[in-house]
């Protein structure tokens, strides 16, 4: 790993392009890991920190302290004065650039100070409850069970479909095999947002609307996967299938035995790609789907976002939750994305 | 045990036609070479035979039965690929007893015909490796074990020896030599080297371009080649080939006069041919030697190009005075010759076959 790491183009130099590789690679990573890390950072945040200007890295919340005679607890504040000596405070109210405070060891005697000379102390706080409200309040178990029907089945009747389509497309001749093919890469220059309207009204027809089999069955049929399965069959010499054929295997039982092992490395990009699709899912879902048992994840979210009042702190801790199945599908099937990339080339 | 039999075969892809009329027979148990230049179409021909591409005219069967519209499995053909085709997802024995399983064939007994074919070409000891894990020669041996595996009526090979190195594929050929005596079931080998053929079948089958140019055993084809073609592509190196002309016949001896190797005469005769035509000339190098000619005997001279010393044979490459095709004689033992220098050779004229120039096709010696 170390060597893996530490090595560079000619021994024991760095190269011009060991610069550009590293500040390309290290380029990306911030690009893609910044937000993130704020996200997961954010999510631990009081709703007052994440609406607070400057923003603070580390998750803090007011300290707070009870003092005799208040009936709420008051906000610690260090009041520094003019001739610049220093003394803690409790926050009793705060009017225009005026503040009350009372000194915590005399809790009967209150004055006056200019704001300006207050700052308030905090101490490090992870706000759990962003994560254990939402889960209370809403009803996040049955948007995850839906979402994880909707993600599962659809990727593998995607996986099913798909690598069936290929499998004729790349492995048997027939007239109009190129035109069809031609056609499934056609649509995949449509944006769902073209053919929403008519998509919807197909699946009212089917009766599958506000349904996830509605959801669902719209999506099972991607060209980025039949055209990622054929490129990949392509690669499966013909005399495996014709050996196979000899042996007196049944066509489907090629495409079981014979074809789909082999295309394992392509199989399993397309499910992490179909897992990443569907988890992710928001447009149609949202289109489909209207009553709030039915909800996925997704839109699940979309509801803790008012015309007027967004809960940013239960959105983040709930966006880091959804994140979190998928990273693991990448972590446990990212080995076969670079399989299948370096074994493409490689006889 | 199967005969096959190929009546008037033909493939076409589209209007273009590539196997033009093909008429072979297969005995029971034979073990029949096909072999030609690349493009003459002899692999297609075999997966005709097979079943994997359909035959666009004539007939095909098997033991009087017609297969033409059969798959490789209800013809119950094996095949053994150019490229072996072993699945490289499936250990050694899954490989083995793929076919098998597909029959659904007893657990049992699938274990005991892996078990046996595998110590029959002692490839027991890595049962359990994936074909990837083993050496070409293992490979191909896993290839034909799974063609053996499922006693099939017809064995097909197609080139199966072109990926192995040169001492591995001497061995091989006596082993599958070996192994079609013991098996004897009908094989059918294609293959576009010719040493294979002639040591391995029994019946040769020469192609070329869709077309039989002659069939017959090993030695009748290096013997009576039926035309040029096979001529110069059966027997290595090749044939030496002299344009010439006839200048008498009679009932027992025919006299030929060419350019090259100057006046002989047969002493044999040859029916329907006459005087003044133009013929082509064929003398294998082994049947020439350097000196000078006997009075009778054709003979000639050539400038040496190459010398070409294997320690236990040579083979001078050398050119006659106006001739655009190299001379090669065969000398045996070590010999050395200057590049260059002028060398006679001469020729029994008993050995020389000729061949019509129009047509190619051989001017058979009249039965004595």
């Amino acid at each position: 790993m170390i060597a893996f790491l530490t090595r560079t183009r000619q021994k024991g130099r760095m190269d011009l392009t060991d610069w550009l590789a590293w500040g390309w690679a290290i380029l990306g990573t911030l690009v893609v890991a910044i937000p993130v890390a704020w996200a997961v950072i954010s999510s631990l945040k009081t709703e007052a920190e994440i609406n607070s200007f400057p923003p603070a890295l580390v998750p803090r919340a007011a300290q707070t302290i009870t003092v005799e005679g208040q009936a709420k607890p008051l906000s610690v504040w260090v009041r520094k004065a003019a001739d610049g000596t220093e003394q803690t405070v409790a926050l009793v109210r705060r009017i225009g650039l005026s503040a009350t405070v009372l000194n915590p060891a005399k809790p009967q005697e209150t004055f006056p100070v200019p704001v300006s000379e207050l700052s308030q102390l905090k101490a490090f706080h992870l706000q759990w409850s962003n994560y254990t409200e939402p889960l209370k309040q809403f009803n996040f178990l049955r948007y995850l069970w839906n979402t994880v029907f909707v993600t599962v089945v659809a990727t593998a009747l995607t996986l099913f479909l798909n690598s069936l389509t290929a499998f004729a497309l790349s492995k048997y001749r027939f007239a109009g095999r190129n035109a069809v093919f031609a056609l499934i890469l056609s649509t995949m220059m449509i944006p769902l947002s073209v053919i929403m309207v008519p998509a919807f009204m197909v699946i009212v027809g089917l009766n599958l609307a506000d349904n996830l089999w509605g959801v669902i069955l719209s999506t099972v049929s991607t060209p980025t996967g039949v055209f990622l399965l054929r490129q990949y069959m392509l690669t499966i010499p013909d005399d495996l299938i014709e050996a196979a054929r000899v042996d007196a295997a049944s066509e489907f039982r090629i495409y079981w035995r014979i074809v789909l092992p082999l295309c394992a490395p392509a199989l399993a990009v397309l499910a992490i790609f179909s897992v990443i699709w569907r988890w992710n899912d928001f447009l149609w879902p949202l289109i489909v789907l209207s009553s709030p048992d039915n909800y996925t994840l997704q839109i699940g979210l979309n509801a803790l976002q008012g015309q007027f009042n967004v809960q940013w702190h239960y959105i983040l801790a709930m966006t880091v939750v959804t994140l979190l199945p998928v990273t693991v599908v990448f972590l446990f099937l990212q080995k076969y994305i670079t399989e299948g990339v370096a074994s493409s080339g490689v006889k | 045990m199967t005969a096959i039999s190929m009546k008037d075969l033909r493939k076409s892809y589209r209007s273009l036609e590539v196997i033009h009329g093909i008429d072979i027979d297969v005995d029971s148990g034979e073990f029949v070479a096909l072999v030609g230049p690349s493009g003459c179409g002899k692999s297609t021909l075999l997966r005709m035979i097979s079943g994997l591409e359909p035959i666009s005219a004539g007939q095909m069967s098997f033991d009087d039965q017609r297969v033409n519209d059969l798959s490789p499995a209800e013809r119950q053909i094996a095949m053994v690929f150019q490229s072996y085709a072993l699945y490289p997802h499936m250990s050694v024995r899954k490989n083995l007893s793929f076919g098998l399983e597909n029959l659904r064939m007893d657990r049992a007994e699938i274990n005991r015909r892996v078990e046996a074919v595998a110590r029959m070409l002692a490839i027991d000891g890595y049962l359990d490796r994936r074909p990837k894990a083993l050496s070409g020669g293992q490979r191909q041996r896993v290839a034909i074990g799974r063609a053996i595996v499922r006693q099939p009526r017809v064995f097909l090979f197609d080139e199966p020896l072109s990926n192995l190195d040169a001492k591995l594929r001497v061995q091989t050929r006596s082993e599958i030599t070996k192994l079609h005596k013991q098996l004897k079931t009908t094989m059918i080998y294609v293959t576009h080297d010719q040493v294979e053929a002639m040591t391995m079948a029994q019946k040769i089958v020469v192609l070329n371009k869709g077309k039989v140019e002659q069939i017959g055993r090993p030695l009748d084809l290096f013997e009576r080649p039926a035309n040029l073609f096979v001529a110069g592509f059966i027997g290595s190196p090749r044939m030496n080939i002299y344009p010439g002309k006839i200048i008498s016949a009679d009932g027992s001896s025919v006299t030929v006069e060419s350019v090259h190797l100057g006046r002989f005469t047969l002493p044999h005769a040859i029916a329907g041919i006459e005087a003044e035509e133009d013929i082509v000339i064929g003398l294998r190098p082994s049947h020439l030697r350097l000196g000078a000619a006997d009075q009778g005997a054709g003979g000639g001279t050539m400038t040496v190009e190459q010398v070409e010393s294997m320690g236990h044979e040579t083979f001078v490459y050398g050119r006659t005075s106006q001739s655009e095709d190299l001379t090669i004689v065969h000398v045996p033992g070590h010999f050395e010759a200057e590049i260059g220098t002028s060398l006679a050779f001469t020729f029994d004229p008993a050995f020389a076959h000729l061949f019509s120039a129009a047509s190619g096709v051989s001017l058979k010696e009249a039965r004595r």
